[in-house]
């Protein structure tokens, strides 16, 4: 019913990011991974993803319920061509890759469920615009719209806001909690600690290849760096 | 006006070069429009290129039995398609820059094969096609083309769209892992598959325009993927049959006659398609520039 990670090592054979992550996190959580440019965020989120091996140790998502046995993942940078020839609902359908196949066809509630995944993002009325015409807060919500069409359990987002105005920041936010409500569990990258602030848990990752201090207060053996104060984080969605 | 098309009507070789012709549209389009769409035109180019070599052995050993040349053909095609790329990495040169290389080579190492022979080859037709001469087995070819690159499309086109689209997401969405390597094996498989069979009308130098020229075009028509699939075929299949008709009319050489009828299709489409065209973006500027006054 959780994510555990087992003495997990990432980075890469040449260069270790960091060692010896252990802990759990319930389902239903939603995490934020802060800490500067270069402390691991995207490499843990990268690991958890499947999208890199770990350098030793597990990471294990035990889903709560079968339907939410997979894991989504958007990075910092999508690889979606931005002039692809899409328009935003086809880009939403794409979540339904994963479960429809090959040749599967869309039922009447998938269909449902892209209109709602829209609605939800604030998209509905822009679903027959074309990709390439969407600003870069309306990709990212629309990108949204896609990872809830996915219907997964653990959901990892890497520095999520960081290319969106305040509106669609505002909204993002609100589709994190309705996930959440839903018993998902989302893991965040988030450099920006008034974003960071919006999430119930964090884990701080420092520099030198530890998690330096993680909101229920419980420091890891790997600890090389005295505890940095990160007040006011801990703040409800 | 009738009169025009009469040649398809009127003599065998025409009506043959016709119905190749047309199948390699057909195999063309939708590899095509995939082609442009992972911007790899110019590698499709240099595949082309890269058949020659092995194509003028073959033909040197077998008296120029169609069946081995283009089998020696598809070899040396296949061989600097696959080692290209990696050769590219392990030398940390630009993909594209590793491409050169190699299609040049081929190229000049092809001539030199070529002209090994004696006269017994002839040059012109190994590196601009003979369209007008196509037999029994180049045609047959081209029809298995166009058959097997409509099923295998159909069978890998929904991974091989998310993978041209934003291979992020095919690889980490839960799907399944094998789908993403089979689209594109089965992709570049059709891909040299038509390519060589393009390789008898249209010579080693020509051979990619059919793919890739209505593909070009189709973005002006077409704003979804299957649309310009589909756009690409009926423009492929109109400068195919245009180029025919103006290499019998003109006595102009075929395949270049082909690949002009499409350039001008791509500057045409360009021109005035509805979609991005000139036309389309100078009204939608014009329109604006109205509204704000």
């Amino acid at each position: 019913m959780s994510l555990i990670l087992n003495d997990l090592a990432i980075g890469y054979p040449s260069h270790l990011v960091m060692a010896g992550i252990g802990g759990t996190i319930s389902a239903g959580s939603a995490v934020a991974l802060i800490g500067q440019n270069g402390a691991g965020k995207s490499t843990l989120l990268r690991t958890l993803a499947g999208e890199q091996s770990p350098v030793s140790g597990t990471c294990v998502w035990d889903a709560p319920v079968k339907r939410h046995r997979s894991i989504a993942w958007l990075s910092q940078s999508p690889s979606l061509r931005r002039d692809a020839p899409l328009t935003v609902r086809n880009l939403a359908a794409m979540g339904l890759w994963a479960r429809l196949g090959l040749f599967g066809k869309p039922c009447r509630h998938d269909q449902d469920r892209i209109d709602q995944a829209l609605d939800m993002v604030g998209l509905g009325d822009l679903e027959n615009q074309q990709v390439s015409t969407l600003s870069g807060g309306q990709l990212q919500r629309a990108l949204f719209a896609r990872l809830t069409v996915q219907d997964c359990g653990l959901i990892l987002l890497d520095e999520p806001f960081s290319a969106v105005d305040a509106a669609s920041q505002t909204k993002l936010l609100e589709v994190i909690q309705h996930w959440v409500g839903e018993g998902r569990t989302v893991i965040a990258a988030i450099h920006d600690l008034d974003c960071a602030r919006h999430f119930p848990l964090w884990w701080e990752l420092s520099k030198f290849g530890a998690i330096l201090r993680r909101s229920d207060e419980k420091p890891l053996s790997s600890l090389t760096q005295p505890l940095r104060a990160v007040s006011g984080v801990a703040q409800s969605l | 006006m009738v009169g025009v098309v009469a040649p398809f009507f009127d003599y065998e070789f025409m009506t043959r070069a016709a119905l190749g012709g047309v199948a390699l549209a057909l195999a063309g389009a939708p590899l095509g429009v995939f082609l442009v769409m992972r911007r790899m035109s110019l590698v499709g180019d240099a595949v082309g290129h890269a058949v020659l070599p092995g194509a003028a052995a073959a033909a040197l050993l077998s008296g120029g039995s169609t069946l081995l040349t283009t089998l020696g053909a598809a070899l040396t095609g296949t061989m600097v398609f696959m080692t290209a790329g990696p050769a590219s990495r392990a030398l940390r040169l630009p993909e594209d820059a590793g491409f050169a290389v190699f299609y040049l080579a081929a190229l000049a190492i092809g001539v030199m094969i070529a002209s090994m022979g004696g006269g017994v080859i002839d040059l012109d037709k190994l590196l601009f096609g003979a369209a007008l001469a196509i037999d029994n087995t180049a045609l047959a070819l081209a029809c298995i083309a166009a058959i097997v690159t409509a099923i295998g499309m159909t069978l890998v086109y929904r991974p091989l769209l998310i993978d041209t689209l934003d291979p992020q997401f095919l690889r980490a969405s839960g799907g399944a892992k094998w789908a993403g390597p089979l689209a594109q094996s089965v992709f570049f498989g059709l891909l040299a598959l038509t390519t060589v069979a393009s390789f008898h009308a249209l010579g080693a130098l020509m051979s990619i325009g059919l793919t890739i020229l209505p593909a070009i075009a189709a973005r002006f028509w077409a704003k979804s993927i299957p649309l310009m699939i589909l756009s690409a075929a009926v423009l492929g299949v109109i400068g195919v049959l245009a180029g025919l008709l103006v290499s019998f009319h003109l006595a102009a050489p075929v395949g270049a006659a082909i690949v002009s009828c499409l350039v001008g299709l791509v500057l045409a489409s360009s021109l005035v398609g509805p979609n991005q065209s000139l036309l389309t973006r100078s009204v939608g500027k014009a329109s604006l520039a109205n509204r704000a006054s």
